[in-house]
């Protein structure tokens, strides 16, 4: 017990000595610092586009309100004919609601698909939430470099930090000849190491918790608002950092020179980091390849000049499909065959766009089957879900947005046919959209469970290594 | 004489060291499959661009008699084509989308950008030839380079080399030949077999050798570069180790965080609008002149009144063509100025953003390269410009056509109006031609400035301590 706290006491004080103490805090703080701006910014923005596209239905609300007030009492408004609030197709198309996705409490962790999709749509009456542009007007380089965020620099630069501080951990000391003494005190080798690497984890995962966790509240996020998701990430950083410490461990344990551990570690960093992730993307596109684009615009125009013409036969069944909207003619037969065909190009149009989101989510699963096989795509899967702003939360609010628009339409429908007039009591029951934020519990708890088991099985290989050749970290 | 042994003794001797080979052989291997990776998808892709181009062209011909305007409505697809080089270099392709819908009173952004047809892990990056060629080769040569002097100091054999006279410059050149060579090896074979490949494709158009040649050359001076900064940090490191974590973290900055850094830093200086908000100034604009579509508004009533005045009649109906036609036209071009007015904005944006990366190419050989890669290949945000304003121009002149054969064969008031089938043949296809390189190299002069400043000062830098050694 006495000679452990001396270990731990004399590798504190040489830290702190060979200032490398110093550089951790100062480098983590700096890039930690500049991650969660950059996060931050790009969250604020978010807001702030919402808000102000809210504020503006909410001001166009109010002045139809006012008009819709007027006309009730019988004044005449100046106000074009098409124009008039007392139809319900205009409001239909003119005040649309917006649909908008808010960023989640921790989106500011990973930036994730959210510089390429746009956070607010307003579907309305006329077209379908299919042709809705979800992409969000961006420079492709930004794109291409992609974004500073926390998830960068806890995947990519951490593991580099701790190779840094690693690498040599037990090669120097033999390189100094200070573990020819160790070897002479009436203490375990392995025992020392382990307290060595231990010491320099747990400093390391210290100084790291604390920047995260103050300068994420000084950037407002509330860290106890969605406990377990805090919890979740800050245990996969915690089991990230500790599968790089065990890994630069077991390098050392082969015995050789310290710029052979770095070489080696640098090597599995490129695998496990770059090559595997690229990979795995690249496998995935060529497994199952999403159809192509380029084909769909042209299918898509036939589809819709062929349903064009049908829209007449087709009156009649959409009539049959709808029974409630029959024999209300008065003047609104166009709309029923605008209406009649737009259901048309759907029915038509939705396989082919379901074979594009089919393909994608076979992309997703095979990636989610394969996320094992490196910590980083693990932790980039997780954090993306933790963040909000995975594939599949955009692709849940298309779907949200989707649904949103039928209700929409579905409001409105009965009453265009039925020349039902709009009043001032209806806009405020308007169908409202909200958002639905999802989450997986259970994929959750298996990245957290993979972490850990990766580290015990590594650790558990370099304990049987250790034992197989007791002298070799002694050797030259 | 003596370089060339000292590089040869080096080529040699990494060659015997296991290290080198499996480096070697594994950037070798992912290489080629990137090359092949990328090959196969550049056909396939063209090959469908091709047919959808044709689709296109064929819908837009095959049309009924319609009234002209539906015809606007109806609209063509512009496709973007693919360059010989994006097999080197996809560049932002990825990101641009692939196609803009030419339709009348509007300019639309292109769609279908291929990166939301992936997973996330797309961010992370292709197995494409630019990945490795940018990424990976740099950290070849850190990992051949590293212990260049150290090792020297190590085994104290620099102690006797010195003692013999050696010219440490010479020293220095022959260690820099020695790492440059394998390098120079592996990129001309790539460049080699791509240049190959293309050859064997007919529908590419004109693969230029010369700018094939000069992105070689582009690339051996990024590592040369390289070079350059790993010697100096394997001079003046005293362990093998700390060499090798120093370029490391050099590498990092370089290549991974001053590319997102620079691209936060733009972002948040010149921030590009929300599409939604792009959308509402553009629409804001578009109302405060003529509507083609509403004849009651202000604009169009003004817009009457003074076409009356010019031809000197007193009913719309007397005037020597449809109205419905011209106002039409008239608002067109009110429209497309308002769109020239707004992107206009939007490009300056862009090009502001451009100069806060050309700024940061200051701290990293990466970025220039990067951009003159992508450049060189046409498939930088430069290119996507071009191609996007090439297909609103022609989109204003199929609109002009239109709007002017509804105007000429009509009379006011006779929306019924049909043009013929044959008329929709006579309209000419789109054919983008690319601007030619030397526009590209005017746009890029910073970068190639950049990039030869860097070889430049690493240079200096090197011979200055071959004299402090």
């Amino acid at each position: 017990m006495k000679t452990s706290s001396y270990i731990n006491r004399y590798e504190f004080i040489s830290l702190v000595r060979q200032r490398w103490l110093q550089f951790l805090v100062l480098i983590l703080l700096v890039l930690v610092f500049f991650a969660v701006f950059n996060g931050k910014q790009k969250v604020d923005q978010r807001r702030s586009d919402i808000q102000s596209a809210q504020a503006k239905t909410n001001q166009k609300d109010s002045l139809g309100v006012i008009l819709l007030d007027s006309i009730e009492a019988g004044y005449t408004v100046n106000v074009p004919r098409w124009y008039m609030p007392n139809q319900p197709h205009v409001i239909g198309y003119s005040y649309p609601r917006v649909a908008a996705m808010p960023p989640d409490e921790l989106a500011i962790i990973a930036t994730g698909q959210s510089d390429i999709y746009t956070h607010y749509v307003q579907p309305n009456l006329y077209g379908e939430s299919f042709q809705l542009n979800y992409t969000e007007l961006s420079n492709p380089v930004q794109l291409m470099f992609g974004s500073f965020d926390l998830s960068f620099v806890l995947i990519n630069l951490l593991p580099l930090i701790v190779i840094a501080f690693t690498y040599n951990i037990l090669s120097q000391e033999r390189e100094q000849g200070i573990l020819q003494v160790i070897a002479s005190h009436p203490v375990s080798l392995y025992r020392w190491l382990l307290q060595k690497a231990l010491m320099r984890y747990l400093l390391l995962s210290g100084i790291l918790i604390l920047l995260l966790v103050g300068l994420l509240s000084m950037a407002g996020v509330s860290l106890v608002a969605d406990f377990s998701k805090t919890l979740t990430f800050i245990l996969l950083t915690l089991g990230y950092l500790l599968f790089w410490f065990v890994l630069a461990c077991l390098v050392n344990l082969r015995g050789h020179s310290s710029a052979n551990n770095a070489v080696w570690l640098i090597a599995w960093w490129i695998l496990l980091v770059l090559l595997v992730p690229s990979s795995v993307n690249q496998m995935a596109n060529s497994l199952y390849p999403v159809p192509s684009r380029a084909r769909l615009i042209n299918e898509l125009r036939v589809v819709n000049a062929e349903a064009e013409k049908k829209a007449d036969k087709l009156l009649e069944s959409f009539l049959r499909d709808h029974p409630e909207l029959a024999g209300h003619e008065g003047g609104s037969t166009g709309w029923k065959e605008y209406f009649a065909t737009q259901d048309l190009i759907k029915s038509e149009i939705q396989p082919v766009l379901d074979e594009y989101e089919m393909k994608l989510q076979q992309q997703q699963a095979w990636v989610d089957q394969l996320r094992f096989i490196s910590p980083a795509l693990l932790l980039q899967s997780s954090f993306n879900e933790i963040s909000g702003t995975s594939t599949r939360h955009y692709e849940d609010y298309r779907e949200q947005v989707s649904d949103f628009s039928l209700i929409w339409r579905d409001y409105f429908l009965p009453k265009i046919f039925r020349g039902e007039a709009f009043t001032k009591v209806m806009m405020a029951e308007l169908p409202e959209f909200e958002y639905q934020s999802s989450t997986t519990h259970k994929l959750r708890t298996a990245n957290i469970l993979a972490v850990f088991i990766c580290c015990s099985v590594l650790l558990l290989l370099g304990v049987l290594w250790s034992r197989q050749g007791k002298t070799s970290i002694l050797a030259h | 004489m003596m370089i060339k042994k000292i590089a040869f003794k080096e080529f040699k001797e990494n060659l015997r060291e296991g290290r080198f080979s499996v480096s070697t052989l594994i950037v070798s291997l992912l290489l080629l499959m990137g090359v092949w990776l990328s090959y196969n998808y550049l056909i396939s892709v063209q090959q469908q661009h091709a047919e959808a181009k044709e689709n296109a062209r064929n819908i837009w011909v095959s049309q009924d008699e319609k009234n002209p305007h539906s015809a606007a409505h109806y609209g063509t697809y512009a496709f973007k084509p693919k360059y010989p080089l994006s097999l080197i270099d996809p560049g932002v392709d990825k990101y641009s989308g692939i196609s803009i819908f030419l339709e009348a009173h509007k300019r639309n952004e292109s769609q279908y950008m291929a990166a939301s047809d992936q997973t996330g892990l797309a961010r992370f990056g292709d197995l494409t030839p630019d990945f490795i060629l940018l990424f990976i080769i740099p950290l070849l040569i850190i990992l051949i380079g590293y212990n260049a002097f150290t090792r020297e100091k190590e085994q104290g054999t620099l102690k006797l080399l010195k003692g013999q006279g050696i010219s440490l410059w010479k020293l220095i050149l022959g260690k820099w030949t020695g790492i440059f060579l394998p390098v120079l090896i592996i990129t001309t074979i790539l460049f080699v077999i791509a240049s190959i490949l293309l050859m064997n494709v007919k529908d590419f158009g004109e693969l230029n050798y010369g700018v094939l040649a000069l992105l070689f050359l582009v690339y051996l001076t990024y590592y040369a570069v390289f070079i350059n900064i790993t010697l100096i940090v394997s001079c003046t490191s005293k362990q093998s180790g700390i060499s090798l974590v120093s370029l490391l973290a050099i590498w990092i900055v370089a290549c991974l965080a001053m590319p997102k850094a620079s691209s936060n830093l733009a972002d948040t200086i010149y921030p590009y609008p929300s599409r939604q908000a792009f959308a509402a100034a553009i629409e804001k604009d578009k109302k405060a002149g003529l509507d083609g579509h509403n004849p009651w508004s202000q604009a169009a009533k003004d817009f009457e009144r003074e076409t009356l005045e010019k031809y000197g009649v007193d009913s719309l109906s007397q005037l020597p063509f449809n109205f419905d036609g011209y106002r039409m036209q008239k608002g067109e071009e009110h429209e497309a100025q308002v769109y020239f007015k707004h992107y206009a904005q939007l490009k300056k944006t862009h090009q502001q953003q451009t100069k806060v990366y050309q700024a940061s190419a200051v701290v990293s050989p990466f970025l220039p390269t990067r951009f003159l890669s992508m450049a060189l290949a046409r498939t930088d945000y430069g290119s996507h410009w071009d191609f996007a304003d090439a297909a609103e121009n022609y989109r204003l002149k199929l609109q002009e056509a239109l709007n002017m054969n509804f105007a000429e064969n009509s009379s006011y008031g006779d929306w019924a109006y049909k043009a013929d089938k044959t008329f929709w043949k006579d309209i000419p296809d789109f054919n983008y031609i690319p601007p030619s390189y030397g526009k590209i190299f005017e746009r890029n002069w910073s970068n190639f400035a950049v990039l030869g400043l860097w070889l430049l000062v690493s240079f200096s830098g090197l011979k200055f301590l071959s004299q402090k050694l």
